[in-house]
């Protein structure tokens, strides 16, 4: 694994913040998640092939029939200096449906839980009383929100209303780039599994030890560490 | 617990620590999901589809249908698969057509494939590879939202007030039609001559213009060219149903110099077309220049495919991206071989030129191409095609062909259609014909026929010395890149033989952008990288339109009608201004005819809307008397048009009648006297080209959910096509109403309805070529086709129906290539074999209508000019304007998307742009306001962006925001007024503020020296702190 040093740097508005350099590979979880031998489905995004177009967050929008300013996920977007010159950096980020997710542990209903069939973490909002703790739990900023139509807490939860249905999510079927990846990780001849035994994937924050099922191809170390959000401004208009 | 409760109780005690794993979790009963469990986990969430059971059968959604139609969301055109609400016929999801290759990058479907088959191929239930993925972009995904937009126009309006008050009444369209054609005092401001007053009306428009035709001529039509066969319906009509030549279209000043400029290294010509693109797939080095790849419109949707698969699945493609902007397509993933290299705006002719001179002086050009002047020269030597590089150019003044090839009729040896070389074993002048590699250097006298000598050279020559004019550190300077760099780039271009492109979409439009694109292909055609396996793809965006004749047959013949004359020049004066009266009167009383009074365009005709439109403020030829504007937008999208036409447009003593058909007011149509709402895409008859395609293919759909607009009285929907029919029928237009066109067994047809033809034409295109089969049952079943077919079988003869509802099954018709390439070429499907022009001697022969001089028939690099050829920088000043001015198209914001939510909702505003270091020397950073002052007086103020990813010199501002139109303002309808939404209307728009011609008589705009097209970039600007 090489540790690119490299500045990045966001434009005015958002500063980012390193939570640590404890560092797990993903190599070790994805072995523990498999040792379990249950479905597990999960995304692979490769950064190298998402040119930010955003067509993601729309279709996950019309799909899920969130406000348009309520994001499910969203690509961050900002400069990278790398030497002497400038990059873009296109980064989707959405719910990681964690293995060991921290907002599960403090639904005071059991609301949220995470789903032993396929791995997905639903928020049943007939449950959710909106206290809003698993939100300030969650080390992933803005990837749970409270959805201003129904009160409730909404999150991305893979389509499961498709992948339940033989469908892909709305945001995999339009990926413009083709650079997210969908399936079940525990079938070692599903796409998504050869996909991440050819690369180096890893996760966002590995320090927090929440097992994400969300695995980046093209992600620095540094951005790893780095606590990004939906909620940063939408600076980058290009 | 309940929420109430919970918030009755005070704080729960939860254990809260950021980062604690937990193996708790709490999972439902039950391992299947059910229906019940989808409506607590997804309460808001669309249901899908269709879905797939165990055994991979399809269960369609019963609440929903399947559709096939055309997105509109930007002018690319992709195929869309729609998801339509059976209840409400609201459209719910919209994806993109896996047949065609816009949207499914090198693996689209087989024709042949059932399109219940391609839905089970692209879902997760058939486990196969996610790479084929039919997908829409941003823009795509979020236009269902624009068909209930409350700013929408679904009623004929009239207006209240005066123009521009944006206040409305709604009419009945029999109301509407009744007073555009019959005219009278319809606004209480004195007599409007109607439609067919107008038509009718045999005098000249002008006695002083005798040559700009007849009072017909007064009516202008402004259109959308990316409308495909509805574009055609309208041009059908304002060409060959009511005869004038005033049509208008965004293209010249979206950046058609650049197609224009092109064609001119392609073609023997100067109004053809050409716009390459790079070859991902095996390009080992590309060079975007002002485009962003994967994001601009050329195909959005495939382009990104294409771009991550190059940079990600292949190590040898490097590429560039050349632009005064960082944009989002040079990933940090791939420093290695992607690089933003940073250039000052108006700066991209210099560096043509300079990679050029290295290349030329450095001997780095594919010789025995070059050498070659015949086909089968080319063939002996392995290259598919050849260029004019060594033919003789006559360069003694005072010999007829001066500046013109040497021909062969003049050396006694043959026509003067074949042209002369030197051989280069032999030294002998020989006929271009040769079979034979032909000198590239030559610059001396040679003898003709008669004995004489005459003083020629070869082109190649030409071009040698011309890229030598200016020094490498004088291009470097202009365009902000370091000499080494430059070399870099040229060494980069010249070391993969023909396997390197460069390519271009509107983003290079200084007042030189007709030669900058001149000299970008003159960079590919050094290398032989045209029509080559990684080289230079020309043939992308060919529709069935441009490439067979689908309007004469082979069913039927929708032009077989008595065509109106059309008479006279356009106002815009494209033409040959020594045709002109102004030119003949001068001769012929002594005077100089040059300058001409206004500026010509001798090279192609623009159909510029915005030049049409300052002709018409300027009186000159005359004022237009009727303009009907239909989906089409200038006074927003025309650089610098605003307040040059505002004023005669608002005065309906100068205009009497405006006639807007469009589904919203824009920043255009608010002037309107009347509204005639036209469909959105899913509600239209659509067959158009799509963009980003490679091969031949057009989307072409029915409308698959009712139109919203107001009805007829007749029981039709209102529409552009509707009322152009209503109207040429009560005018007495030939080819509308009863015999309107023939089929070829000359049997007559009538044109009452839309439907009317487009149903034959679709018949036209299915059976064009080879003719398709005839659907399933079940193709036609699921993709909602049933619904359409009545309208055919009343139309169509029954042989006719099969091959015709095939081709909707599908969404529209795309060919196939077996074979990408042939060779070191491409298939020749594929490729545009044309003799590459170093040369353009059609060019040589074409004057300026200022100076009466002919114009150069190789690129020229030169400073910023107005019309009367002075610099731009001597009228404004470095010193005063110390900065280059740029804009870009932002991906999101196409001239629609302003509409839908979710696109505003992904951006607040745009900034002013510049580099952080010519930001300090104002006392500027980001987040401060910022004016920006253009030389025309107007400033632009908005909120700056300071950082590196600007080159410096340059200040940039993105389009599509500073919207007051679109429903960004409050509109009045019958008394009550619509608010605005704020969202729309943030941000800054640099058109209105951008620079015209001050050399230019009254209202101007900014021209392209070659073309007249508009222009943009390079303008001179200065800025403040606010």
């Amino acid at each position: 694994m090489l540790d690119r040093r490299r500045a990045l740097k966001l434009l005015a508005g958002g500063a980012i913040a390193t939570t640590g350099v404890m560092f797990m590979p993903a190599g070790n979880a994805i072995a523990a998640i498999r040792q379990q031998g249950k479905k597990r489905l999960a995304m692979v995004i490769d950064l190298s092939r998402c040119n930010g177009c955003k067509a993601c967050v729309v279709s996950c929008g019309m799909e899920n029939g969130t406000k348009p300013d309520e994001h499910r996920t969203q690509v961050i977007q900002t400069s990278a200096e790398i030497g002497d010159k400038q990059y873009a950096f296109n980064l989707p980020i959405l719910c990681n449906n964690c293995e060991t997710p921290s907002c599960v542990s403090v639904c005071p209903t059991g609301a949220t839980f995470k789903r032993e069939e396929d791995g997905i973490v639903v928020v049943d909002s007939t449950l959710c009383i909106g206290c809003n703790y698993c939100i300030q739990a969650c080390p992933y900023g803005g990837v749970r929100f409270t959805n201003s139509a129904t009160g409730t807490v909404d999150k991305c939860n893979f389509c499961i209303q498709r992948t339940s249905r033989g469908l892909l999510p709305a945001c995999v079927e339009t990926c413009t780039g083709g650079a997210r990846v969908f399936g079940d990780i525990n079938d070692v001849n599903s796409e998504i599994s050869k996909l991440l035994s050819q690369s180096n994937p890893m996760v966002l924050q590995a320090s927090k030890q929440t097992s994400p099922n969300v695995f980046y191809i093209g992600l620095t170390q540094e951005e790893s560490n780095t606590a990004f959000s939906i909620h940063s401004p939408q600076l980058w208009q290009r | 617990m309940d929420r109430r409760n919970f918030l009755k109780a005070g704080s729960v005690a939860a254990v809260m620590t950021a980062g604690t794993a937990s193996t708790q979790v709490m999972s439902s009963a039950g391992s299947k999901t059910s229906d019940a469990d989808i409506n607590r986990y997804a309460p808001t969430s669309l249901t899908p589809e269709y879905r797939f059971d165990a055994d991979n059968k399809m269960i369609e959604n019963q609440d929903q249908r399947f559709a096939f139609s055309k997105c509109y969301g930007c002018f690319n055109v992709c195929g869309a698969r729609l998801s339509i609400d059976n209840k409400t016929d609201k459209v719910l999801r919209a994806v993109g057509n896996p047949y065609t290759l816009t949207n499914n990058a090198g693996q689209p479907m087989t024709m042949e494939t059932s399109p219940k088959d391609a839905m089970f191929q692209l879902s997760a239930a058939s486990g196969l590879s996610q790479s084929n993925r039919a997908t829409l972009c941003g823009r795509g995904n979020a236009v269902p939202d624009a068909f209930d937009d409350k700013h929408r126009i679904t009623s004929c309006m009239k207006r209240v007030g005066n123009r521009g008050e944006n206040k409305w009444q709604t009419i009945s369209y029999e109301q509407l039609l009744q007073e555009v054609v019959d005219g009278g005092d319809l606004f209480g401001e004195g007599h409007v001559e109607g439609l067919k007053a107008i038509h009718a009306n045999p005098a000249l428009a002008n006695p002083a213009y005798p040559d700009f035709g007849p009072v017909k001529n007064q009516l202008l039509v402004s259109t959308s060219s990316e409308q495909g066969a509805r574009a055609d319906f309208m041009h059908r009509f304002v060409a060959d149903s009511w005869g004038t030549p005033n049509i208008g279209t965004k293209d010249s000043y979206c950046g058609h110099q650049q197609v224009a400029g092109c064609a001119l290294g392609c073609f023997d010509a100067v109004d053809e077309m050409a716009l390459p693109q790079v070859d991902y797939e095996e390009s080992k080095f590309a060079i975007f220049i002002g485009t962003n790849p994967g994001t601009s419109g050329n195909g959005l949707n495939v382009g990104s495919r294409r771009l991550s698969k190059a940079r990600s699945d292949r190590t040898d493609f490097k590429y560039v991206v050349i632009d005064p902007i960082l944009r989002s397509l040079t990933s940090e993933t791939d420093t290695t071989n992607g690089e933003w290299l940073p250039i000052k705006s108006g700066g991209d002719t210099a560096l043509m030129f300079a990679m050029l001179q290295y290349i030329i002086n450095h001997e780095r050009y594919r010789r025995p191409y070059l050498e070659a002047p015949s086909q089968a020269s080319a063939d002996a030597v392995g290259e598919m095609n050849y260029t004019n590089a060594t033919y003789l150019v006559v360069k003694d003044k005072k010999h007829p062909l001066y500046n013109q090839f040497l021909t062969a009729e003049a050396c006694g040896l043959g026509d003067a259609e074949v042209k002369m070389v030197i051989d280069k074993q032999t030294g002998k002048l020989v006929t271009g014909d040769s079979e034979q590699a032909a000198t590239l250097f030559y610059n001396d006298s040679v003898t003709l026929a008669d004995g004489s000598q005459v003083q020629v050279e070869t082109a190649f020559s030409l071009l040698k010395q011309r890229v030598n004019c200016h020094s490498m550190q004088d291009l470097s300077k202009r365009c902000g890149i370091p000499v080494a760099k430059i070399e870099e780039l040229a060494r980069e271009f010249t070391s993969h033989g023909r396997s390197v492109s460069i390519e271009t979409n509107t983003g290079c439009n200084a007042t030189d952008g007709g030669q900058f694109a001149f000299a970008m292909i003159m960079l590919a055609t050094m290398v032989g990288a045209h029509n080559a396996k990684g080289g230079m793809m020309h043939m992308g965006g060919v529709g069935y339109a441009s490439m067979y004749d689908i309007y004469d047959g082979p069913l039927y013949n929708l032009m077989d009608f008595e065509h109106a004359e059309v008479v006279g020049f356009n106002a815009e004066r494209s033409g040959d201004y020594e045709q002109s009266h102004e030119y003949q009167q001068k001769v012929a009383q002594g005077l100089s005819p040059y300058p001409a009074n206004e500026a010509w365009n001798n090279t192609f005709v623009q159909d510029n809307s915005g030049e049409l439109l300052v002709a018409h403020a300027n009186k000159n030829p005359f004022n237009f008397k009727a303009w009907i504007t239909w989906s089409t937008n200038p006074i927003y999208g025309c650089s610098g048009l605003q307040d040059q036409v505002e004023d005669s447009i608002k005065d309906p003593k100068q205009l009497c009648l405006i006639i807007a058909l469009d589904p919203y007011i824009n920043e255009t149509n608010v002037f309107a006297d009347y509204i005639v709402p036209d469909t959105l895409q899913y509600e239209q008859w659509a067959s158009s080209r799509m963009w980003g395609s490679e091969y031949i293919g057009d989307v072409a759909c029915v409308p698959v959910v009712e139109a919203r607009t107001a009805k007829t009285a007749k029981g039709e929907h209102v529409n552009m096509e509707q009322f152009i029919i209503d109207v040429s029928k009560a005018i007495g237009l030939k080819g509308f109403g009863d015999n309107a066109f023939k089929d070829l067994q000359g049997k007559s047809y009538p044109l009452n309805t839309p439907a009317d033809f487009y149903v034959p034409l679709f018949a036209n295109i299915a059976h064009t070529g080879t003719v398709l089969p005839s659907p399933t049952e079940e193709d036609i079943k699921f993709t909602s086709v049933d619904r359409a077919l009545p309208m055919f079988e009343a139309r169509l003869k029954p042989q006719e129906l099969g091959p015709t509802a095939f081709m909707l099954t599908r969404g529209g018709r795309y060919e196939r290539v077996d074979e990408r390439y042939e060779g070191e070429f491409f298939n020749a499907a594929m490729r545009m074999d044309t003799q590459f022009q170093i040369y353009n001697e059609s060019l040589a022969r074409v004057k300026d209508s200022y100076t009466g001089e002919y114009n150069d028939g190789l690129p020229v690099y030169d400073v910023d000019r107005f019309w009367d050829g002075s610099a731009v920088r001597d009228h404004w000043s470095e010193k005063d304007y110390p900065f280059n001015f740029s804009t870009f198209k932002l991906h999101l914001r196409s001239p629609y998307s302003v509409s839908l939510p979710r696109i505003t909702a992904l951006g607040d505003t745009n900034y002013i742009q510049l580099h952080q270091d010519d930001a300090a020397k104002y006392n500027l950073k980001s987040g401060d306001k910022a004016q920006v002052l253009s030389p025309k007086g107007k400033y632009l103020e908005g909120v700056v962006q300071a950082d590196k990813t600007v080159a410096l010199g340059t200040i940039v501002v993105g389009m599509g925001y500073g919207h007051t139109a679109f429903g960004a303002s409050a509109v009045e309808v019958d008394g009550a007024v619509r608010p605005g939404i704020k969202e729309r209307g943030t941000g800054i728009c640099p058109n209105a503020f951008n620079v015209v011609d001050p050399t230019r008589k009254g209202a101007s705009l900014y021209r392209d020296r070659t073309f007249g097209s508009t222009a943009r970039h390079g303008v001179p600007v200065g800025i403040k702190k606010v």
